[in-house]
């Protein structure tokens, strides 16, 4: 939906509040946030990586009202993924970070305060770089590398997402090893991913979309968090940047993609 | 078997169209009645008896296999609750023991590496911890990995007064109560103490939501399903995750409740409940120690019961399947009983119903058969006897009509006698017209003996010609007739051939002009009689030759008497009669003498009283005439020795003065005295007992005489009375013929009354009214008219209906007598023979006038008032 396009999402929702539709299923913020505005009185349920109470997406975690949510719970692991960039890189003294304004303006500044706080707590320095089209996400990577950015860290967002072979052949051609949300990037050629499995997630949100067709309320079917995050790391990728997968993160790995 | 009924024996079956229509229908129709009772009775019996044996049977059965599989059901799911309990805590055992490696090592340098090397191993191990802190021995958190948030290394946080860390130093190993993270996600603390005192303590966070996995694999039955309910009553895990999730209060369950209460499990009595999706279910619960959470296994009802539900079906269809084979058996079985019943009840409703050659058989060589034959043979008996008694009742019932006919005719007889007391000719009529009717007979004639001739009383259907015969001449009856035999003695007379009779041949004239005339061949004669005296016969006729019945002769003898009381009734009714109004005539009279004496005594002693009165003023009032006339003389005589005395001119002219005064005074006192003395005189000669003789007064002055009186009367009374009298006196009216103190007792009554209305009129109206009083006279030839007329305030019609009664008045108790206008009423109409007549209009006039005849006629009495 939308095509990458965030600002033609909420004349979308509104040709879908329209129709006499019975549930409209919102994958990713923007959407779920055009969704809920424009027809608030439509069951509704999305999948965010942000926090949906604090999106004013549903009214708490127990009983969300009239949309719910199968939580992402990607957003708030921007400080994990810092500390597991840093760990496969460790020489890293600058790490970069690609974000996307159009996801949010205030979204993308908690996180981007967020994995600055964290940056700060391990004694990196943090080099933000925002990137709203694709010539920006071009232009992006050629900042970050000339700023002398060691190590990556991408934003969860769908419109990245969408663009997932355009970031990592950029991120292999600067030689900028990078940490993403989700399995994908990784599974395509990207360094490593930490977060919730992307699949199980939509498995989720499909489960939800049919309990409220068959006429389970949004209200009785609370926000559902994932509990496992999968730390996923191509080894093949980690040779070709040069790097060895330390102890500790093996350890902690999932899954290694050779 | 055989049955069969002669002689028909289609007769059979019930056919009330076949069956004869006076008698067998209704009894056949009963008959059939009876025999569905019977018949149902016999299968409903029978029925009731397996019914019975089946239903106690299959009662019994579902009761002990319901509390079997019940009692089965409860334990597999104790089981069931206990089994899953043990998983529960199998869970977080291992949880315990992955946990228990880390507190291995003591704390010392350079083992933070390791240390955090087997934390990460941890949580790869345990998905269920989110996080884990390890703290050493003193309390210091010396390493926190979690996987949301940075791991910290060395944070130096003291959690030494944390019960996390106290708890598990005192007692190896803590569970922390179950919270819920965003008030959603189930999660609690598990803190547990190395072996070793100086291994520290590691605590885990531990996702609860995991535990889904460990219920969602507990199979309970089809749709049942198991749950764990934390110590404060919350939802910990549930196969429905959104429950959880939901942070569900399960406090308010009865079955949540009864569990806590006793200590993990439930009692047996609450083993039925709802579920929190208002489900009911079969539940039974276990404790999880040492958590203090409780398990519960439920299973829908419905589920739970479906093979006792089987077995009820099953059971009902056999009970259904018996009953049916049982309702047949006993048709089967009332038919067989009930057939031979049948048909001797058919038998002997027919043989009720008259049809006696009735013969029922039945061959099913038992007591029913024996039954059959009895019935056949009263029967036979039944036939012998009905022939005879037919006859008779025949014969009886002619006798009975034949009597009843007579006693009707009688007692119509009777009836037209007390119907018409009196007249005699309605009961001679009907009773000759019964008679005639009774005895067949053509006419009949009634005749009247008097002691010397006959007279016709009544005639029935006379032949015109001998009616004619009869009323030509007097009724003559000759020697050898029926009537001559009659009166010698004999107590009827009957002539079987009149053209035979002796009387005939020697041509007795009305026995010629019976037959020839009348063409009577027979004659039946009773007499009349009272007290052995002839008073009359009766006779009736036949026009031809056939004798009468012993029967008619005693009717018409029975009716001969009756008209003999007819007779005598009326006779004593008129009578009656003429006593009665002798004896009414006298009364009245009596009456009217009573009422006069009354009157007279009454009055009688009013005039005592008055005379006594004023013959006691006399004496006084003469005292008061003679001294005063005395004194005129003295005050003469005193004038004389003044003139001869020396007295100046001055003195003698005062003293003249004086003594003319003191006379004219004098002579006042002795004119008024004398009126005094005449109104006394008057009412002396008003009162004198008796009223005297009766003469020739002039009417006039009686008039005039009494409106003074009565005026003079009414001014004593009242000093300030006053009213203007009218006269109008006839001068012709002249003498008149009456008792004059009597006719002025009356005007002096009708003029008082006068009085009395014209000054109450006038008390109520004012000044300006004027009461009047006129009294008038006028000539009418023989008598005399004389009006009293006042213009008060009149007599109302109910007052004037009574106003002639004795002691009937309207003045105020005390001021009237009701005496007088029943006196003037005496005296005018009773002893002058004159009349009162009254016209009045209330509020304008009364006026009474009365006439008096010129000659009084001399009445019953002589008006002697004494």
């Amino acid at each position: 939906m939308g095509q990458g396009d965030y600002g033609s999402l909420p004349s979308l929702a509104a040709e879908l509040a329209n129709q006499p539709i019975s549930l409209i299923v919102g994958a990713g913020d923007p959407a779920a946030r055009a969704a809920k505005s424009v027809a608030p009185a439509i069951p509704l349920v999305f999948l965010v990586g942000e926090d949906p109470v604090r999106a004013g997406l549903v009214t708490s975690m127990n009983r969300p009202g009239a949309a719910t949510d199968v939580n992402f719970f990607t957003g708030d692991l921007g400080g994990k993924r810092l500390e597991l960039i840093c760990a496969m890189v460790p020489g890293a003294r600058v790490v970069g970070l690609l974000v996307n304004p159009s996801f949010g303006v205030e979204v993308v500044e908690q996180h981007q305060q967020a994995v600055a706080r964290a940056a700060q707590s391990l004694g990196r320095e943090l080099v933000v770089q925002a990137a709203t089209t694709h010539a920006e996400i071009e232009a992006a990577f050629g900042l970050l590398a000339e700023a002398g950015v060691a190590a990556l860290i991408v934003q969860n967002d769908p419109f990245f997402d969408s663009r997932r072979r355009q970031i990592l052949a950029l991120s292999s051609g600067h030689q900028l090893p990078g940490i993403f949300h989700i399995r994908e990037y990784p599974a395509d050629g990207g360094l490593m991913s930490y977060g919730a499995s992307l699949s199980d997630t939509y498995r989720q949100l499909g489960v939800y979309a049919g309990k409220i067709l068959h006429g389970a309320k949004p209200d009785n079917l609370p926000v559902l968090r994932p509990t496992r995050f999968e730390l996923v790391i191509n080894s093949k990728s980690a040779k070709a940047f040069g790097l060895a997968v330390p102890q500790p993160v093996l350890v902690a790995a999932d899954e290694l993609i050779d | 078997m055989s049955i069969s009924l002669h002689p028909d024996t289609s007769q059979l079956r019930p056919l009330p169209s076949s069956a004869p229509a006076d008698s067998a229908t209704p009894a056949v129709g009963g008959h059939r009645k009876i025999r569905t009772r019977l018949f149902t009775k016999y299968v409903a019996l029978f029925v009731a008896v397996v019914g019975m044996a089946l239903l106690a049977n299959g009662v019994f059965e579902v009761i002990f296999y319901y509390r079997e599989h019940k009692a089965a059901l409860i334990r597999i799911q104790h089981e069931q609750a206990e089994a899953a309990a043990a998983k529960i805590g199998q869970f977080v055992k291992e949880i315990e023991s992955q946990l228990g490696w880390t507190t291995q090592l003591p704390w010392s340098a350079g083992s933070a590496e390791q240390r955090l090397f087997d934390a990460l191993r941890l949580l790869r191990q345990v998905p269920a911890i989110t996080e884990l802190a390890q703290v050493d021995s003193t309390g210091k958190e010396r390493l926190r990995v979690s996987r949301i948030a940075m791991n910290v290394i060395d944070s130096g946080v003291d959690l030494s007064q944390d019960p996390k860390f106290a708890e598990a130093m005192a007692h190896k190993i803590y569970y922390g109560p179950v919270y819920f993270r965003r008030e959603s996600e189930p999660y609690m603390t598990l803190a547990l103490a190395g072996a070793r005192k100086d291994g520290g303590v590691s605590i885990a966070e531990v996702n609860l939501k995991l535990i889904w996995d460990v219920v969602s694999q507990i199979k309970v039955g089809e749709h049942g399903h198991a749950y764990v309910v934390g110590s404060q009553g919350r939802l910990i895990a549930h196969p429905d995750i959104s429950l959880v999730l939901r942070n569900t209060d399960m406090s308010r369950l009865a079955q949540v409740q009864a569990a806590q209460a006793g200590g993990g499990t439930m009692p047996d009595a609450l083993q039925e409940a709802t579920n929190i999706q208002g489900q009911k279910v079969l539940t039974a619960s276990a404790p999880i120690s040492p958590l203090g959470w409780t398990m519960f296994v439920e299973l829908p009802v419905e589920e739970a019961y479906a093979s006792l539900y089987a077995a009820l079906k099953r059971l009902a269809l056999v009970l259904l399947s018996a009953s049916i084979f049982a309702v047949l058996a006993g048709i089967l079985l009332a038919r067989r009983m009930v057939g031979p019943i049948k048909a001797l009840g058919h038998g002997a409703a027919r043989l009720g119903g008259g049809d006696f050659s009735q013969r029922i058989s039945i061959k099913t060589g038992d007591e029913l058969e024996g039954l059959a034959d009895q019935f056949n043979e009263m029967g036979a008996r039944l036939q012998e006897s009905y022939a005879s008694l037919e006859k008779k009742v025949e014969q009886r019932t002619a006798e009975l009509r034949e009597t009843l006919e007579q006693q009707t005719a009688t007692a119509e007889v009777l009836r037209v006698i007390s119907s018409s007391p009196g007249d005699l000719v309605p009961v001679f009529d009907a009773m000759l017209d019964k008679a005639m009717q009774l005895c067949e007979a053509d006419f009949g004639v009634l005749n009247t003996f008097d002691g010397q001739s006959f007279h016709t009383a009544a005639t029935r259907g006379l032949p015109a010609a001998y009616d004619s015969y009869r009323r030509r001449q007097p009724l003559k009856y000759g020697p050898g007739t029926a009537p001559a035999q009659l009166l010698e003695g004999d107590e009827f007379v009957e002539i079987a051939d009149l053209l035979e009779s002796e009387a005939y041949r020697k041509g007795e004239s009305n026995r010629r002009a019976l037959v020839d005339l009348g063409g009577a061949r027979c004659l039946l004669a009773v007499p009349l009689k009272k007290d052995a005296r002839v008073v009359g016969n009766v006779m009736i006729f036949r026009q031809e030759k056939r004798s009468f019945s012993k029967k008619q002769i005693a009717l018409l003898q029975q009716f001969a008497s009756q008209a003999v009381i007819a007779i005598e009734n009326a006779r004593l009714l008129a009578e009656l009669r003429k006593r009665t109004e002798e004896l009414s005539h006298s009364l009245e009279e009596l009456r009217t003498a009573q009422d006069r004496l009354i009157q007279t005594e009454k009055l009688a002693s009013l005039g005592q009283l008055t005379a006594g009165i004023a013959h006691e003023i006399k004496n006084p009032l003469n005292f008061v005439n003679n001294f005063s006339s005395l004194s005129t003389e003295l005050i003469d005589e005193l004038n004389g020795i003044l003139q001869s005395a020396e007295l100046d001119n001055k003195t003698k002219e005062e003293v003249d003065e004086l003594t003319h005064i003191l006379k004219g005074n004098l002579e006042k006192v002795v004119q008024h005295g004398r009126r005094a003395d005449s109104i006394v005189k008057n009412m002396l000669l008003h009162s004198r007992e008796g009223s005297g003789e009766h003469r020739a007064a002039d009417i006039n002055a009686i008039v005039e005489e009494s409106l003074n009186l009565a005026y003079h009367g009414a001014r004593a009374e009242k000093p300030g009375f006053n009213v203007t009298l009218k006269r109008d006196l006839d001068p012709a009216a002249g003498m008149v013929d009456i008792y004059p103190q009597e006719i002025s007792r009356v005007f002096l009554n009708l003029v008082s009354n006068g009085f009395y209305a014209a000054a109450k009129r006038k008390e109520s109206e004012g000044e300006g009214f004027e009461p009047t009083l006129s009294a008038g006279t006028k000539n009418l030839g023989n008598s005399v008219e004389i009006r009293i007329r006042d213009n008060g305030t009149g007599i109302p019609p109910q007052v004037k209906e009574k106003m002639f009664n004795p002691f009937f008045t309207t003045k105020p108790a005390g001021e009237g007598t009701g005496l007088g206008l029943s006196m003037t009423y005496d005296i005018v109409v009773k002893q002058h023979g004159g009349t009162i007549d009254v016209v009045t209009e209330p509020g304008a006039f009364t006026e009474f006038v009365i006439t008096l005849p010129r000659a009084l006629v001399e009445q019953g009495n002589k008006g002697g008032r004494t």
